[in-house]
């Protein structure tokens, strides 16, 4: 063994880097400078140090996925007294924004651009996103990160209860909840905003078409797909009759009537800001070169319905918290992650 | 007759057989760290982990252990294994555990990246199966002969070709014998894994005999191909 020390040791240290992705730590550097939420990257960042964190993991393996299977996302974090802030940036060479479009047929119908893959889900007509998911009180999650709310199917059955999806996203017991902060490119982003949501123990698809997946509570606002009742047409369209945009703002939403001609496309998804806990978090996005810069705004402790429940509350600044991130490139489930719990601790 | 002697194509080919040899060498290093979840090159516990515990609780404390939720998930499989493996202890407690650190990957319709399809945990059957002290029957076998099949005409190749080198004749006999003996005492030492966690002694000590051996005789063939390899052990009677 002795005469191949060197290789051993080269070795042990390559795999002792690949190792250590499992235990990264983000440092949030405290700021009195506040940066502009507006996806560009001013000065005030360049007091916060980059954690790298290699995503690599996929859940299932879509036939109709040809998104990243890797890509490298950058953390940086900052907070003052009552704020956290954070630049995050991803590679992804491809911005996605065409989610369920209608478009006008030569025959005068209207028919919305779907490709779902054999697991039902779509990944050709969809959007980016990326999500964070914290801990807030699940077993396992400081350990085994997201993969301690991940929940395969065996069979086409979790826990007895059929499940068609590779996967569903609940916590083991009742009283046990992730924070989850879903940033979506057209549902959520033209309006400013993650989707603050939340993950708890519910298998009950009855209760919850996403299992333990939830929107925070809100007093208004939100998404809709912008289906006619019959669902042949869309719902709405812009007060100006423009066409070509993959969202329209419910501010200036009017019932579709149509005058369009074939190859016209009307958005897929009506957006307005989330009221509420579901609108926690302030982000501003740029897709430029291949990558994501996504920077978010959230209050250190939110209030609100239910907060202790749905939100990561950051009230103890000498605490790590840990979290997972997954990079979702125009896919609606499948997702690539790291293995293992990231941690945030807050610099003095 | 000398390794020197022959046409260049022929030490081309001696040294390109060392090159492989060494390279083959690393990479079943690389294998060692990678399969026990250690970054040591000697780690007696991660040994003892893969061949010399129970296969399911060594591999939860080894190289599966940033699956695990927390320790005591472990000795809930432990102390199901000590019991005898009893169907109601599984229903009770073990199917939990399997099933919250283990089966996402562990089944065999898993989807996910580091699906494992081959080795299941989502029946009783499928745990009892994979609970086995030391190497389970197909893999022990299928290690043995490989290792024994391959490493062994590695060896005798290697012997060979340094009987025709200029060192010195104590070590054209040492070496083969040395890596002999510890291919020997490795591969006794799965079998007696089975039993017996003394075994990681004999898995870690002929491992490094054999390895020490091989590369050894791999790096001294291939430089007396080309250079004059200094005479110790004893006078080359050729020289």
């Amino acid at each position: 063994m002795r005469l191949d020390r060197f290789t051993a040791t080269v070795v042990a240290a390559v795999l002792a880097c690949g190792a250590g992705a499992s235990a990264q730590e983000l440092v949030s550097a405290r700021t009195s400078a506040t940066p502009e939420i507006d996806g560009m990257i001013d000065a005030a960042w360049d007091a916060a140090t980059p954690t790298a964190v290699t995503v690599d993991q996929h859940p299932y393996k879509s036939n109709t996925y040809d998104g990243v299977m890797k890509s490298t996302v950058t953390l940086r974090a900052l907070h003052d007294d009552a704020t956290l802030y954070m630049l995050i940036q991803w590679d992804d060479p491809t911005q996605s924004l065409e989610r369920f479009p209608w478009v006008k047929q030569e025959d005068g119908a209207w028919k919305q651009r779907k490709n779902p893959d054999d697991t039902g889900h779509e990944n050709t007509f969809y959007e980016d996103k990326f999500a964070v998911l914290w801990d807030i009180n699940a077993r396992g999650f400081a350990k085994k990160g997201c993969a301690a709310a991940c929940h395969m199917a065996e069979g086409g059955m979790i826990d007895g209860i059929e499940a068609k999806s590779p996967g569903r996203k609940f916590t083991v017991a009742e009283g046990q909840t992730i924070d989850m902060w879903h940033w979506k490119s057209v549902r959520s982003q033209p309006v400013g905003m993650f989707d603050d949501q939340y993950i708890d123990h519910n298998t009950d698809a009855a209760k919850s078409g996403g299992w333990g997946r939830h929107g925070d509570s809100k007093t208004g606002g939100g998404y809709s797909n912008n289906v006619s009742e019959d669902k042949k047409t869309p719902a709405f369209m812009s007060a100006d009759g423009s066409t070509g945009a993959f969202w329209l703002a419910k501010a200036d939403a009017v019932p579709f009537s149509d005058s369009f001609k074939p190859g016209d496309v009307l958005p897929g998804i009506v957006v307005s800001p989330f009221e509420g806990s579901r609108g926690d978090i302030a982000s501003a996005a740029v897709w430029a070169d291949g990558k994501w810069t996504v920077e978010l705004r959230r209050a250190l402790v939110t209030g609100g319905d239910n907060a202790a429940a749905q939100d990561v509350q950051f009230s103890d600044l000498s605490k790590t918290y840990p979290f997972g991130v997954a990079v979702f490139d125009n896919a609606a489930i499948d997702h690539t992650y790291h293995e293992g719990a990231l941690t945030l601790k807050f610099g003095g | 007759m000398r390794l020197k002697c022959l046409p260049v194509g022929g030490r081309l080919a001696v040294s390109l057989f060392s090159l492989t040899v060494l390279y083959a060498l690393a990479s079943s290093m690389l294998l060692i760290i990678y399969s026990t979840g250690s970054t040591a090159m000697v780690d007696l516990e991660a040994v003892k982990n893969k061949y010399a515990r129970n296969m399911l609780t060594g591999a939860m404390w080894g190289s599966m252990y940033e699956h695990v939720t927390e320790d005591e998930s472990i000795r809930i499989v432990e102390r199901w294994i000590a019991a005898g493996k009893p169907r109601a202890l599984y229903d009770a407690e073990v199917a939990a555990v399997m099933k919250e650190d283990c089966t996402n990957c562990h089944s065999r319709t898993s989807t996910m990246s580091r699906a494992m399809p081959s080795i299941p945990l989502t029946s009783y059957e499928d745990v009892v199966a994979s609970s086995t002290q030391g190497l389970p029957d197909g893999k022990l076998l299928k290690g043995l002969h490989f290792h024994l099949f391959g490493i062994g005409t590695t060896l005798v190749a290697l012997g060979l070709l340094l009987a025709f080198s200029g060192l010195g004749g104590f070590w054209k006999a040492v070496l083969p014998l040395a890596g002999f003996a510890g291919l020997w005492l490795d591969t006794t030492g799965w079998i007696v894994g089975r039993f017996s966690e003394a075994s990681a002694y004999m898995i870690v000590s002929g491992g490094a005999l054999m390895s020490s051996a091989i590369g050894a005789m791999a790096v001294l063939v291939l430089l007396d191909c080309w250079i004059r390899v200094p005479v110790i052990g004893g006078e080359d009677d050729d020289r």
